[in-house]
């Protein structure tokens, strides 16, 4: 599983899920799904506004796999340690348990930072397996 | 001396500057950390308009 915790929507990290959305299956809710998918929650004080941004940002990359989703409250669930820092906050996980973090302040994100994330998503989702397969 | 510590100073703040690169900032969970439930409302995914959990 990936998933991106962001605050702002940027052609960066547009550009970063557009990249992971094609290297994941499609997105299923706990419990009915595998670890081989992404997701992203927006964190912000005001969800309405942002409803419509996040359509169109979902239509311009052409997102097929990937949900983006809202977090009422800037500050973020508590059980997920996002600072007030970090724009842009990535956690890669493998049965519910965290192998890969990335954190980036405001405009930190590059192109650079990009391709690391890339290649550690890769790297992330072809060596983890979903519990079905393991329990096989 | 102070003309022979300008020079070091300077290199120091270089260096500083130099290792300031993305990725500095701390957020989230750690690895080995477990991923809680948490609920999101889903705007553009399968579940659109629905509060869940991707988790």
């Amino acid at each position: 599983m990936i998933n991106i915790h962001a605050r702002e929507i940027t052609d960066e990290l547009t550009s970063l899920v557009s990249q992971l959305d094609k290297l994941v299956s499609p997105a299923a809710p706990a419990g009915r799904s595998g670890s081989t998918h992404a997701f992203v929650v927006f964190l912000t004080d005001d969800p309405d506004a942002l409803e419509p941004k996040l359509a169109e940002v979902a239509k311009k990359a052409k997102l097929k796999n990937t949900p983006l989703t809202i977090y009422d409250g800037i500050a973020g669930h508590p059980d997920y340690k996002v600072t007030k820092d970090a724009e842009v906050t990535i956690m890669m996980w493998t049965n519910r348990k965290v192998d890969v973090n990335f954190a980036f302040a405001k405009g930190e994100l590059d192109k650079d930072a990009i391709a690391k994330i890339v290649e550690a998503a890769k790297k992330h989702l072809g060596t983890e397996e979903s519990p079905k397969k393991k329990a096989s | 001396m102070q003309r022979m510590m300008m020079p070091a100073l300077g290199l120091m703040v270089a260096c500083a500057a130099s290792v300031g690169y993305a990725g500095d900032v701390e957020s989230g969970l750690k690895k080995g950390e477990a991923a809680k439930f948490f609920q999101v409302k889903d705007v553009t995914g399968p579940k659109k308009g629905q509060s869940l959990c991707y988790r």
